[in-house]
This record gives structure tokens, C-alpha cells and sequence, in this order.
């Protein structure tokens, strides 16, 4: 098996964050302008409007996944780490955008499946989980059965899962740098128990963006810089 | 996107990298290197008396997130981690009233304190992070005042 990433595979030097993430020359750019407005503004319900009139005017889901929430998600991280929006503000709009990804959920779920399953989590301890979800709408909605475990999730309940669902791929997320260590640990776990000999392991989130070589480190067998790319090196690592 | 980019000098050297053992009497001492650093940080008190009654649980917060930072890093053996965080802080402590010169402070601290506390082979691999880190953030502090 070879070992796969998608990406330039080079840290491109650290930038401090002073400009948005809601870059105009990005497709869906307004949508994504507007959608964060009405987000910062609490108005939930007019954010759902414009991401389902989006979607039934034939923009599709993976679309609004990579070009409306995950800069928006991204834009207002650096907002709460420049002081532009308080923790609460954060929260409201994390948690808006996991419900409107429900609310999509009806076009998530309607692939034929292929016969692959993933299971998908956020190490113990791990709060960050929006993107990791993310990942697993994705792979649904190319056909794969999704196991999604959620934030925080123990090592010994990601194992239990692998085995009852005889999962091809686990996809491991962690966004805090200290955090590593569990993924790490959980791997080794993965690879010394029976179930996971076959099992193929994903790995994503910020210190793996940082550290180009840090999913090898870590005993993975590939790393992906988002959802779309999670796609192409689960093909890869199952080849 | 245009975004400030601050170049560092000392990314492009080698990695440090600290032994197992090194590792583990690092995570044997933790508690206490926690505790003195914290303790001499607070005795900075020009540095800590606007935080008010505040001033001990924000610094061992800072102090605790700053070893579970450098554990990982040297777990894996990877600056490039620390350099994140730096730069992170450096955008959000201002305006949890930490300056950078104050964290740059208390990363010497750490160094020292760490020296006082781990065997002297122990205390150097160990070091060799802390002092890339304080070199870094030394680089920041510069760059954030031109």
C-alpha cells in the first residue's frame, strides 16, 4: 500500500491573522460574505433561507460545504482570535451551521451506495468537531456508509465501532496541537488490535496542516487538507 | 489573500529532538515545573498586577497550555507546531491583557526553571525547544513593533 497525500506538502510559512477568509476571488464568495452577515447578526433563520434557495437553484451541497461553510467556520475563528466576536457569538454560529447542515441533509442521504464504510471521530478530548462531520457528509454522499462518532470521542468506543461496522477507513480528526498524542496513541491501539489490521486510517485537522510529515509521524496512512481531498486519498490508501 | 507573513530565520535548521527518557522526566517533573514557573512569573508583579485577583489562574492556565503544547511538539518532534501557537498568541493575547514581551518572559522562566528541576542532559534536549521558542518569539515581538 502506498501512502497518501493530497496537497503541496510544503508549510508556506506561518502568517499572523489579519485579513479575512472570505476571499472575493473564491466561488460562492457573496453567498459566503452574506452567510457570515446574517450569522454575525443572529439570524439563523434567514442563513438556512439562503444556503436551501442556493442548493434548489442548483448550487450543489459539496459547494456550499467548501466555499460557504468552511471559510465562513474558518472567518470566524479569526474573528474570536482577533477579539471581533465573543466566545458565545462563536458558538451560536458553529452550532447554526451544524443545523443547516441537517437541514441538507435530505441530499446528503440520497447516494447509492459502493459497499465502503468509514467511521469517522474526534479524538478524547477533542472539542473541534465541525469538520469532521464534514468530512463524513462527504464520503456519504459518494456512496459510503458513514459511522460519524462525534467530538471527544474514547479510544476504546472508535475500536468498538470499527469492528461493528467492519469499517474500511477511519478518518481522525484533531484541531489542538496537543491533541496529537491521542491521535498517535490511537492508531498505535488501532494497529496492534485484531480489527484493525485492515483497517486504513485518515487523518485531518490544523497541526497536520502545520506539519507536512506529522500523519506519517504518527502512524497514519494518509492525511487530507479537506473534505473533497479526504475523497481522493481514501481511494488511494484502499488501492 | 494577503495575509502578514513574519519570516523566520531558524525555521529552515534541523529539528530538535528530545529522547524518551528526556521525554518522561519531563512528564515526571511536570507538576513541579508548572508550579515554579507560575510562582516566578507571578513575582514579576509589574507584569501580572492588572490582571487583579485574576492574575494566578491566568497564568497557570497560560502555563499549563504552554507545557501541553511543548509536550506534544517534542513527542513528535516537530517546531513547527510551536511556531503556530506563537503566532496564534500573538494575535489573541493581547487582548487577554498578556503582552508579548510578557510571554517571552515566562518562556525564560521556563528555561530556567527547567534547567533547576531535570538532569542537566535532560534539562539540554528539552531546552533546545524553549529556546528555539523564546528565539522565535523574540523575532515576533520585533517584527509586531516595526
Amino acid at each position: 500500500m502506498q501512502a497518501a497525500q493530497v496537497g503541496d506538502g510544503k508549510n508556506e510559512g506561518i502568517e499572523l491573522a489579519r485579513t479575512t477568509f472570505i476571499d472575493e476571488d473564491r466561488p460562492l464568495a457573496e453567498l459566503a460574505g452574506r452567510y457570515l452577515k446574517v450569522l454575525l447578526g443572529a439570524e439563523r433563520h434567514l442563513a438556512s433561507r439562503l444556503v436551501m434557495e442556493a442548493v434548489e437553484s442548483g448550487v450543489s451541497v459539496k459547494d456550499i460545504y467548501l466555499h460557504v461553510f468552511q471559510p465562513c467556520q474558518r472567518e470566524i475563528g479569526r474573528l474570536w482570535q482577533t477579539n471581533q466576536v465573543s466566545v458565545a457569538q462563536e458558538h451560536y454560529c458553529t452550532a447554526a451551521t451544524q443545523l443547516i447542515m441537517s437541514q441538507l441533509y435530505p441530499y446528503v442521504f440520497n447516494t447509492e451506495k459502493i459497499g465502503r464504510c468509514l467511521v469517522a471521530a474526534c479524538v478524547g478530548g477533542e472539542l473541534h468537531e465541525i469538520g469532521m462531520r464534514m468530512v463524513a457528509d462527504f464520503f456519504e454522499m459518494e456512496g459510503w456508509d458513514t459511522y460519524y462518532l462525534g467530538a471527544n470521542t474514547p479510544s476504546k468506543s472508535i475500536l468498538q465501532a470499527i469492528e461493528e461496522r467492519e469499517a474500511h477507513v477511519l478518518g481522525v480528526s484533531a484541531t489542538i496541537t496537543f491533541n496529537v498524542g491521542a491521535v498517535a496513541d490511537l492508531i498505535a491501539d488501532l494497529r496492534t488490535s485484531e480489527v484493525g489490521k485492515d483497517v486504513r486510517v485518515l487523518v485531518g485537522g490544523r497541526p497536520f496542516l502545520i506539519a507536512p510529515n506529522l500523519w506519517q509521524t504518527v502512524g497514519a496512512d494518509g492525511y487530507a487538507a479537506d473534505a473533497q481531498q479526504a475523497i481522493y486519498v481514501a481511494d488511494q490508501i484502499l488501492m | 489573500m494577503s495575509r502578514k507573513s513574519v519570516p523566520s530565520d531558524h525555521l529552515q535548521t534541523a529539528q530538535p529532538s528530545v529522547s524518551p527518557d528526556a521525554l518522561s522526566a519531563f512528564r515526571d517533573a511536570r507538576e513541579a515545573i508548572i508550579r515554579e514557573v507560575v510562582a516566578r512569573s507571578l513575582a514579576r508583579e509589574e507584569e501580572v498586577v492588572h490582571h487583579g485577583d485574576e492574575a494566578e489562574r491566568l497564568i497557570a492556565s497560560g502555563i499549563e497550555f504552554t507545557t501541553r503544547m511543548l509536550d506534544a511538539a517534542m513527542a513528535v518532534g516537530e517546531v513547527s507546531l510551536l511556531e503556530d501557537q506563537l503566532v496564534w498568541a500573538m494575535d489573541r493575547l493581547p487582548h487577554e491583557q498578556v503582552s508579548p514581551d510578557h510571554v517571552l518572559h515566562r518562556f525564560q522562566i521556563y528555561a530556567e526553571a527547567v534547567r533547576e528541576l531535570l538532569p542537566g542532559e535532560y534539562a539540554a534536549q528539552v531546552n533546545r525547544f524553549l529556546e528555539w521558542m523564546i528565539v522565535r518569539q523574540q523575532e515576533l515581538v520585533q517584527a509586531d513593533e516595526v
